[in-house]
């Protein structure tokens, strides 16, 4: 105590983070055994496409660089464990300030690849995608928004929308309209956490689903190729199709669904599926991870992997329901949405269920930023669901 | 609680997703796995067919005629090359900055600065061109433009990091390294720098190590062109130029094929049909497809040239490539009826859309009655922009032929099928295109029924000129169509009528077709072209020992048919025998079309049975491929299904995808060994056989002054020789080798390679060497005595002879033994009178005559080759013929309505000799095993046997014979030989400019031009080989020309060497006749033959002889 006394920055970590207010028998160790269960796999299965890729002479996945992320990020679970809810609600808005900050710098100072300026450079080949980050800024704003906000007057909904649409703009400006879509589920959940009527939510999204048609039909507000995905996906559901026009612009979606549609009921085996060995599939190892998943441990693999996720989702909503504390039961809801959000659109698009963006899925993908948040977040979950703190509120949720 | 209650419907949500997805997945995972499965397997699976080695072809003795030997291929593939080489890397960099093609000669020359240029350019640089900035290198500046789309800015870029990274060899992390470089703009470090940094080296070095590199890549191709060089095949035509010019010409010329057949396919691509199915005027002035310039980085000139080739082009392909396919199909119509039908509805075919093709693999095409929407014009409206009012130009009237009402509805009613086909040609005017077609509906009718008539008429040559000069006549009228379509088109479009407007193709289309881009680069420049086809050892040496010297270059193995035996003149031994071979022929291919796409099912499939895998092996040995050899004629065609052997089968489960360098050895997934096709033992007599060639090619010319010295010049005909078993020891037609001028004031049958041993391509009388037959057959079933005696006086017309037959002498008198050593035609012409005609023909059946002679002996299901000719008129009509009198008479001395070919006449003497009519043999054994031997016993008695073997022997012997002193005799053979001569007239001399004197005093004198025979055995006491020789179209009888070109080849050294062999025979295939001279005048003490000649019954021979 004395050296958090003597030191300023102890004292402030103090503030900010605390282990010893973690009631570690009510952490969900559920949670946690699940997510480390899905990290343990992801790793199995980047380390068999780095194999594949030294033996058929590619150099696409560098296994080591992910090792070195997964340990350089995961401190960050524990860190965010640590987080104090009580300091994370006083302090929402400087985190989701730092976000936004982040967001407007990356058109600056941001990295320009594959056609868009979504990374900042770090120290140490580190590279921050500020996007990933702003997910969380976005979750724990909309929780202190909402902390005391029921949305029933009409007013009441301008503030959380705000919060959500200008993250939502600046990350579609990059653009990066996957990133931006995945925070429209999370932010409608969120909503309806804190009270929203389903209805008002169901229209509101009945109008995007309308300006979505409309921006399709009549090809305005979007970039060609985000139409032009529209229109593969549109004419690429079927198997048949899919294959005529595989040499065009469903290549992406082809690979990916001739990996997974080639692993059959019990998969082709580690490291022995078409994606790995032809090496044709684009971002096997990141935005496509789940169809050399889904091929090398088949229908039964792929299913127990996608249930164990849902578990963990699941389990991050019990854990959230429990939470006495609005603010910490906003958060740790929204992550288990994050989430949702994540495997749903992502084994979606591997699945020709939506169309082609790029999307990672946590805990397998590679990918610094997404490790990093994905680590911040299981962590969040755990801690604001486990720590010792007097809820200074009644339960307001609405039905 | 609320809060419990507000989290259920999101966990609801959570498994109704889950759920959603669960099912997805099962859909994809198991109920299209197949699908998936199959796909997944064409990409890893690499399978390959093991090439067999065809049988050999080997003489009696074991020595190789014919066989497979092991070559290789230089092969050529374009992508591998511009991907690989850095002469190509260079241009192709260059190419794509100035847009225009730069050729590999130019390259070549400025290797070293432009590479230099290239990799001093900054990763930003190439950035900023792909946003549209400008770009600047020592010789070549390039503007900012503000519509980098247009420019393809964006792929030129990417083209050109390729090329710069490969110049470099830029490993992974320099690319990655050199990708960030890029994002700060203001460094400009050129990859040079780039790539000398993480090298830890100067740029200086690291130009002068490219420099260094490039000149040796250039030297290493001049070596590969002057090893390339030394190939006749490749350098001809080149005499003179310098060998490196010579490559970088034919690897310029491969570019220029790829990137024709890439653009050509972008314009199908978005266009619906091929570029030459417009005029050239048409595909120049009205249409804009300068999209296909930019993509291929053409200069005006390059796409110019494009083009003005499509239409020649197109109309190439249809004369070389689409007639023979369509011909190929009416030939596999089983039904000759409806060939009429299936010709139409092919040419058809080539009329209507693609988009409305339909049809599965194999399935005939539509009928020719439903051709309503035409290619290209049907598409008109869709195709440009602007182009609705396409309809506004259309033809009134139908533009083919083919679409007329009333040749449609007048089809079903004609009698003849082919008339249809006949008002076409004449309505499309087949004569405006081709003077030489048949044109009147009558005529045109004719001749394509006479085509389906004839066994392959539709793959002669005059069928293909026929429906050429029919698809030419439509492609008229066709192309006359759209011309006008478009300049109407063309014309609404513009404001001023005088200048035309290009039409633009509309953006659907063109991005349909920039879609398939990348596959349509990669998949026709990646097609192996043929470079050398004979290629020196250290040529595929050096390829094989440095491959990274020489990328896009590749040795290919693969198998030749070589003819190893050859005569002196280098021509090969029995080749009209042996025939030849041939790729398979497209009526081949288009019948294995369903199995073909089996095979390729079974190929793909996920999850296969041992049944499959055992089917994959069956079909893949089973069905041709396009490279294989094939017999065509000959030996090699009609024992093609026992030399072909069966392919074997290997499928790697390879890695197949991207990368390529260190691949792993593939994993064996399936593998069939092939299986050499079986080797033939001929029955032939290598020394013998080419004895015999030898003797026909070159006869000696003859001291007689009789002689028919223009025959000797210009020899045709045939000698035979075979075992009194039926074994074919030699076999020779002449002439034997191509392009022989034909022999003036004859026929021209001296420019035709034949096979006249076993044809008859003329009319083919045997002559006196009839006369045996007949005489024995008098004696011995009709109890004739031989000492009848026939006038042979003069008769009207002044010359000696009987009734209305000549004979060549006057005899006066004679009997039977006389008449035959004299060969007497008068005392035959007797003979034949007091034959039935029912005898007579019974005669020549006993003797093989109208039947075949068995050296088909695997019967005519399916077998071509050895093809032979042994039909005579039916014997009802033949014996009804015989009741005249005269033609009996002629019948007798083997003339009229009798003819023989070489090797019935050599048969039918070894039955003679024997008793015993043999089936001929020309395979001792297949495969090892030997072919048994089959004979017909005669019933003929030995004592009439003997009178006419002993009356033989005094044809060469005795001062009257007509092979009397003709170097036949012992003192100059070294045994003895019994033979007949004969003449059977051909045809009249006929004036002719080119007629020699001899021929025209011939002609004066009333002589007929005949061929000439001579058929015997030797040695007559102990007969070992029967000899007939034939000669064609001559102007002297057989005793002044065949008995001299019979008697050279008996003095040959090798058959003395035979008959020396056949004194102690290894099979036993020498006849002991040599108490026949005492039967001679007694005619009844003539022993018995040796009881193992009686009758030659099938019998199974030792094994194969000689070394294998």
């Amino acid at each position: 105590m004395s050296d958090s006394r003597s030191s300023p920055f102890g004292a402030s970590a103090k503030r900010v983070l605390s282990l010893s207010s973690v009631r570690w028998l009510a952490l969900d160790w559920h949670v946690l055994a699940i997510a480390m269960l899905l990290l343990g796999a992801g790793l199995v299965f980047v380390r068999a496409m780095s194999t594949s890729d030294e033996l058929y002479g590619r150099d696409d996945v560098d296994f080591a660089g992910h090792l070195k992320k997964v340990l350089l990020t995961l401190p960050m679970l524990l860190i965010a464990l640590a987080v104090k809810p009580r300091w994370l609600r006083r302090n929402a808005n400087l985190v989701y300030g730092v976000c936004l900050v982040l967001l407007l710098v990356v058109p600056v100072f941001g990295e320009y690849r594959n056609g868009a300026r979504r990374w900042l450079q770090l120290p140490m080949g580190f590279d921050l995608q500020p996007s990933e980050l702003a997910k969380i800024g976005v979750i724990v704003a909309l929780a202190r928004i909402l902390y005391r906000n029921r949305l029933q007057r009409a007013r009441d909904w301008g503030p959380p929308l705000l919060v959500a649409l200008v993250p939502m703009a600046l990350v579609a400006l990059q653009p990066d309209l996957g990133t931006a879509m995945t925070i429209v589920p999370v932010t409608l959940g969120m909503l309806y956490l804190a009270g929203a009527r389903a209805a008002v939510l169901g229209r509101f999204m009945l109008a995007a689903a309308v300006v979505a048609f409309l921006i399709w039909q009549f090809q305005f507000g979007a970039h060609d190729y985000q139409l032009q995905r529209i229109d593969t996906w549109l004419h690429g559901f079927r198997a048949h199709d899919l294959i005529e026009a595989r040499n065009g612009p469903a290549f992406h979606s082809y690979h990916s669904r001739l990996g997974i549609g080639n692993g059959g009921v019990f998969g082709t085996g580690l490291g022995e599926g078409i994606s790995n060995r032809g090496g044709y599939l684009p971002e096997r190892d990141c935005d496509s991870v789940f169809a050399v998943v889904a091929e090398e441990a088949g229908w039964f693999g792929a299913s127990i992997v996608l249930a164990l996720y849902a578990l963990m989702i699941v389990l991050i909503m019990g854990s959230a329901s429990g939470v006495r504390d609005r603010f910490s039961r906003l958060v740790v809801g929204g992550i288990a949405l994050y989430f949702s959000a994540h495997l749903f659109i992502n084994v979606s698009v591997n699945l020709g269920l939506i169309p082609m963006t790029g999307l990672t899925l946590p805990l397998f993908s590679t990918g610094g930023s997404s490790l990093l948040v994905t680590f911040i977040a299981i962590g969040l979950a755990l801690g604001l669901s486990s720590h010792h703190e007097p809820s200074l509120d009644k339960d307001s949720f609405r039905e | 609680m609320v809060a419990q209650r507000r989290f259920g419907p999101l966990v609801a949500v959570v498994f109704a997703g889950l759920a959603v997805l669960l099912v997805r997945l099962a859909q994809i995972q198991i109920a299209e796995h197949e699908v998936w499965g199959a796909q997944a397997a064409s990409l890893l699976r690499s399978s390959k067919v093991v090439p067999y080695h065809r049988g050999r072809i080997l003489a009696r003795d074991g020595r190789e005629l014919v066989r497979d030997e092991d070559v290789y291929q230089v092969e050529f593939c374009y992508r591998e090359f511009r991907r690989g080489h850095p002469i190509a890397q260079v241009a192709h960099a260059r190419s794509t900055l100035e847009q225009r093609a730069v050729p590999l000669s130019e390259a070549t020359q400025a290797l070293e600065a432009w590479s230099l240029e290239f990799v001093q350019i900054s990763p930003a640089d190439l950035d900023a061109f792909a946003a549209g900035a400008a770009i600047t290198t020592a010789t070549c500046a390039l503007a900012t433009t503000d519509h980098p789309t247009e420019q393809r800015r964006a792929q030129r870029a990417s083209d050109l990091r390729f090329y710069v990274a490969e110049l470099l060899h830029m490993t992974g992390a320099e690319r990655t390294h050199a990708r960030k470089s890029a994002e700060d703009p203001d460094a400009r470090v050129s990859y040079l720098e780039l790539v000398a940094r993480e090298r830890k080296e100067s740029p200086q070095a690291l130009a002068d190590s490219l420099s260094t590199e490039l000149a040796a890549a250039r030297a290493h191709l001049q070596v590969l062109a002057a090893e390339l060089a030394e190939d006749p095949e490749f350098a001809a035509g080149t005499v003179g130029d310098a060998p490196f010019e010579v490559l970088i010409d034919a690897l310029e010329a491969q570019r220029e094929r790829a990137e024709d057949a890439v653009a050509d396919e972008l314009f199908e691509q978005a266009a619906g049909f091929a570029p030459g199915r417009l005029s050239t005027s048409s595909l120049t002035r009205l249409v804009d497809v300068d999209w296909i310039a930019s993509v291929l980085h053409w200069d005006a000139a390059r796409h110019a040239n494009w083009l003005a080739s499509r239409r020649k082009r197109y109309e190439r392909e249809l004369e070389l490539l689409r007639a023979p396919r369509i011909l190929s199909h009416v030939q596999s119509e089983p039904e000759g009826e409806l060939r009429a039908d299936r010709l139409l509805a092919e040419i058809a075919e080539q009329f209507r859309p693609a988009y409305m093709d339909r049809r599965r693999a194999g399935e005939p095409p539509p009928a020719w009655q439903e051709l309503d929407e035409l290619c290209v014009l049907s598409e008109m409206d869709s195709l440009f922009h602007g182009s609705r009012g396409a309809a506004e130009f259309a033809p009134a009237a139908p533009v083919l032929a083919l679409q007329d009402e009333e040749v449609r509805a007048a089809s079903p009613e004609l009698a003849d099928p082919w008339l249809a086909v006949g008002m076409i040609a004449e309505l499309s005017d087949v004569r405006a295109v081709d003077a030489g077609a048949a044109s009147p509906a009558a005529e045109s009718a004719a001749r394509w029924r006479r085509f389906s008539e004839a066994g392959r008429g539709f793959e002669s040559p005059e069928a293909q000129r026929e429906l050429v000069a029919l698809l030419h006549a439509l492609e008229r009228r066709f192309v006359a169509a759209c011309d006008r379509v478009l300049e109407g088109l063309s014309a609404s479009q513009s404001s001023d009528a005088a200048v035309p407007t290009r039409l633009v193709l509309r953006e659907e289309c063109v991005a349909r077709a920039m879609q398939q881009e990348k596959f349509v680069l990669r998949d026709k420049s990646n097609r192996p072209v043929l470079l050398s086809g004979s290629p020196r050892y250290p040529l595929v040496h050096l390829i094989e020992r440095h491959p990274e010297r020489y990328r896009g270059f590749e040795v290919r193995e693969t198998t030749r048919r070589i003819t190893t035996a050859r005569d002196a003149d280098g021509v090969p031994v029995a080749q009209v025998l042996v025939g030849r071979v041939r790729r398979p022929s497209l009526s081949d291919l288009f019948a294995q079309v369903r199995d073909e796409k089996r095979l390729q099912a079974l190929q793909y499939k996920v999850l296969r049975t041992t049944r499959d895998e055992a089917e994959i092996g069956e079909l893949t040995a089973r069905l041709y491929r396009a490279d294989e050899s094939t017999g065509a004629s000959g030996i090699e065609a009609y024992f093609d299904p026992e030399l072909r052997g069966r392919f074997g089968y290997r499928e790697s489960d390879g890695g197949g995808g991207r990368g390529g360098r260190g691949r792993r050895a593939d994993d064996v997934e399936l593998f069939q060994p092939a299986e050499d096709g079986d080797d033939l033992e001929l029955t032939l007599d290598l020394d013998l056989q080419v004895a015999a060639q030898s003797t026909l090619s070159h006869p000696r010319m003859p001291s007689d002054s009789h002689t028919d010295r223009l025959w000797f010049e210009n020899p045709v005909g045939a000698i035979v020789l075979i075992t009194p078993q039926g074994e074919v020891l030699a076999a020779v037609s002449e002439p034997s080798r191509e392009n022989c001028p034909p022999t003036p004031g004859r026929d021209d049958e001296r420019k035709h390679v034949r096979d006249r041993a076993l044809q008859r391509p003329t009319f083919n009388p045997p002559g006196s060497v009839f006369k045996p037959f007949v005489a024995a057959y008098a004696l011995d079933r009709m109890q004739f005595d031989p000492a009848t005696r026939y006038t042979c006086l003069p008769i009207d017309d002044g010359g000696p002879g009987y009734a209305d037959l000549h004979c060549h002498s006057l005899h006066t008198e004679c009997d039977m033994g006389r008449a035959l050593q004299a060969s007497c035609n008068a005392y035959f012409a007797h003979l034949g009178e007091v034959f039935e005609p029912a005898a007579l023909v019974e005669m020549a059946e006993m003797f093989g005559f109208g039947e075949a002679t068995g050296v088909r002996h695997l019967g005519a299901q399916g077998r071509i080759g050895l093809r032979e000719d042994w039909r005579l008129m039916p014997r009802e009509q033949l014996t009804k013929k015989l009741g005249d009198a005269a033609t009996r008479r002629r019948f007798a001395n083997g003339l009229g309505r009798i003819e023989a070919t070489p090797m019935q006449v050599a048969r039918a003497t070894a039955g003679l000799l024997t008793g015993s009519l043999p089936d001929i043999r020309i395979v001792h054994s297949i495969g090892g095993e030997n072919v048994p031997l089959a004979a017909r016993d005669l019933g003929l008695s030995t004592a009439s046997r003997e009178f006419v073997r002993r009356a033989m022997e005094s044809v060469v012997e005795d001062p009257g014979g007509t092979a009397y002193e003709k170097g036949l005799d012992k003192g100059s053979l070294g045994f003895r030989v019994a033979a007949k001569t004969g003449s059977g007239d051909y045809a009249a001399f006929r004036a002719s400019p080119d007629q020699t004197i001899d021929d025209r005093l011939d002609m004066e004198a009333g002589k007929v031009r005949k061929h000439t025979w001579f058929a015997g055995w030797f040695p007559a006491e102990k007969p070992a080989a029967i000899l007939v020789v034939y000669l064609h179209d001559v102007s002297e009888t057989a005793s002044h020309t065949a008995v001299y070109v019979a008697a050279q080849f008996l003095s040959d050294p090798a058959v003395r060497r035979f008959v020396e062999g056949a004194s102690a025979p290894p099979h036993g295939n020498a006849v002991d006749a040599s108490a026949t001279r005492s039967g001679v005048d007694g005619g009844s003490a003539l022993p018995e033959r040796d009881a193992s000649q009686e009758s030659v019954a099938p019998t199974k021979r030792d094994a194969p002889r000689g070394p294998r």
